[in-house]
């Protein structure tokens, strides 16, 4: 435990005088925040009223994790990866 | 140079999604029973069953400070008469267990009520009793207050009240426990609209150091759940859940599970003939607050059982028909709570017996530790220290405390995840996992008209889209009195499936080409 405490203060000091980022940026007086809040929870309202969508958006989630650990996959084998 | 930059992207959103664990509390409510600054009502949520057989009472974990309380309060909600409470025979006791009311410990304070108790027929019914010494209930610690039974106990029935309160009063013919009345699931259903429940409330005196309020613990979790641990019963068997869930939970899919799994030697010898587990109750959540589960009556055989229940948040329930229910678990979420019970049904077995007092042992060994410091942990592992222990030496060294990865994630989201510019990823799947659900817009048209009398259109698209959803539900089919949504909704999950499996296995095939094909162009093979 301690070892990866100290392993995470390491990567944090390291990353410390990066910005933090809490909200996604305003560009061009478009808040991209407020927008993906608002559609997302949008979408919520919309998968929980209508059922269909729910599923689409299993769907689109099962995909999207299946995709990830390929992604990883081949970023930690690199050429390696089958 | 350019792959490299979408590597250190990916991994970013990768551990983005390993550690995004962050969910926002809802405001805390108190109960409405709270009176003055003097009187608190102890939360539903701060009280428990104790775990063990023989303490029964509340087992009462603060998760604040109560100091100087002189007199204990207790409710009991219900509709029968209070016939039992007529004598003043009755004793209230608080011990300090300091271990989760898992052993007996000394005598804080005790107290007899303050008045004669009268017949009552109304719901509520009150009695103070006060304590012979001032008690203080400090936060991290756990006490065990309960109420005994003086007198001469002549019936084992039920005299009415509370059915909870007089529970345990079954063992008048054995003379074991006899004289004591007991709450056994005290305030199980405390903040519910159910008619039978008790309450304690703690009171003092002083006026310039009042009793605090209480945390409200908000956080999604398994209150209790029936048979309890270490119960014997006789089929068929009830099963019971109660669970809190946070409204912020709501929105994604929230499962509760309660299994059953045999654990003696039918396993051994029957395993392969039939499914380990029984799966007996798989609910999903759609509104916040206290709730008490489906209540199962399963017919099973006599041995020993396990049964676990389990609260999580799972993106794929039910997609696959279950398959991947319990193994796809949503990692954004930190909603898991999961507890084991093991009881015995009629007649225990030898194997059961063994391998339920090993389960229960081990659990009780790794519940019991927690490496709070390095010195703790220095001296279990140091052999020339009295606190040496092998045991727990390997459990400190291998296995991380719950309470200190909490906080290495909370550091690791702050300090790291949150930095330009991959923060911007950790933000992106916060708002993908955490936001709320919020109303769809509202197209308002104005049309003008010549004659003057312009008026506009309104579109509801929550209003449209509720409609749609409800019509799917309402419309039935005469003959077999299904909707669309009984008929047409496996076919859809099927498609959905069918479709993301084919477009899985079509990537996966093609993963060998891709190398062979681009292999062989770069001339490798050759």
């Amino acid at each position: 435990m301690l070892i990866i405490n100290v392993f995470v203060l390491f990567l944090g000091s390291i990353f410390i005088w990066l910005p933090q980022i809490t909200t996604l940026p305003v560009i061009l007086g478009f808040d991209i925040d407020g927008a993906l809040v608002t559609g997302v929870g949008q979408f919520k309202t919309l998968a929980t009223t209508f059922w269909p969508w729910l599923y689409v958006f299993y769907g689109l989630l099962v995909l999207l994790g299946y995709f990830s650990i390929k992604q990883v996959i081949k970023f930690f084998l690199g050429s390696r990866a089958p | 140079m350019k792959r490299s930059i979408w590597k250190h992207v990916l991994l970013s959103l990768v551990f983005s999604f390993l550690f995004n664990v962050g969910t926002a509390y809802a405001d805390v409510t108190l109960l409405d029973l709270t009176s003055s600054n003097n009187t608190k009502f102890l939360q539903r949520n701060a009280m428990y069953a104790p775990e063990t057989s023989y303490a029964q009472g509340v087992c009462f974990i603060p998760t604040t400070d109560y100091e100087n309380v002189n007199r204990i309060q207790m409710y009991l909600f219900g509709t029968s008469t209070v016939e039992d409470m007529l004598s003043q025979n009755y004793r209230l006791s608080v011990q300090n267990t300091n271990d989760g009311c898992r052993t007996e410990a000394s005598e804080m304070s005790y107290g007899y009520p303050a008045t004669q108790p009268t017949v009552s027929t109304t719901e509520v019914f009150l009695e103070n009793f006060d304590l012979n010494q001032t008690v203080s209930f400090f936060s991290g610690f756990s006490y065990r207050i309960f109420i005994e039974y003086l007198g001469t106990v002549s019936s084992t029935t039920n005299n009415g009240f509370s059915t909870k309160f007089v529970a345990t009063r079954t063992n008048a013919s054995t003379g074991t426990n006899a004289n004591r009345h007991l709450f056994g699931l005290v305030d199980s259903t405390f903040g519910t609209s159910s008619s039978n429940y008790s309450a304690f409330a703690l009171i003092n005196a002083s006026t310039t150091n009042p009793i605090p309020d209480p945390v409200f613990d908000d956080k999604t979790r398994i209150i209790d759940f029936n048979p309890q641990n270490g119960a014997t019963t006789t089929s068929p068997v009830t099963f019971s859940l109660e669970a809190y869930v946070n409204e912020n939970d709501i929105g994604t899919v929230a499962t509760i599970q309660i299994t059953l799994e045999n654990i003696d030697q039918n396993v051994l010898l029957l395993g392969f003939l039939s499914p380990s587990q029984i799966t007996l109750v798989d609910e999903n959540i759609e509104t916040g607050g206290y709730f008490n589960f489906s209540t199962t009556t399963v017919v099973i055989g006599d041995g020993n059982y396990r049964v676990e229940a389990c609260i999580k948040r799972t993106f794929f329930g039910g997609l696959f028909g279950g398959f991947f229910e319990s193994s796809l678990v949503n990692l954004f979420s930190d909603v898991s709570d999961c507890q084991s019970h093991q009881f015995v049904v009629g007649t225990s077995t030898f194997i059961g017996n063994i391998s339920q007092n090993l389960w229960g042992d081990t659990n009780a060994f790794l519940e019991g530790l927690n490496a709070t410091s390095s010195e703790a942990l220095a001296s279990t592992c140091n052999p020339l220290n009295l606190n040496f222990d092998i045991r727990q030496c390997i459990v400190f060294l291998t296995v991380p405390d719950a309470n200190s990865l909490a906080e290495v994630i909370d550091l690791a989201r702050e300090g790291i995840l949150t930095r330009w510019p991959w923060g911007y990823g950790t933000r992106f799947i916060q708002i993908l996992t955490n936001s709320p659900t919020s109303t769809l817009p509202v197209v308002v048209v104005p049309i003008l008209t010549n004659t003057g009398n312009d008026t506009t259109l309104t579109f509801d698209f929550g209003d449209m889209v509720a409609g749609g959803g409800a019509l799917l539900d309402s419309v039935s089919d005469p003959v077999y009195g299904k909707n669309v949504r009984d008929v047409f909704e496996p076919f859809i999950i099927l498609f959905i499936s069918l479709l993301v499996v084919i477009i899985i296995v079509n990537d996966l095939m093609r993963i060998g080409r891709d190398r062979d094909s681009k292999d062989i162009q770069n001339n490798k093979y050759h």
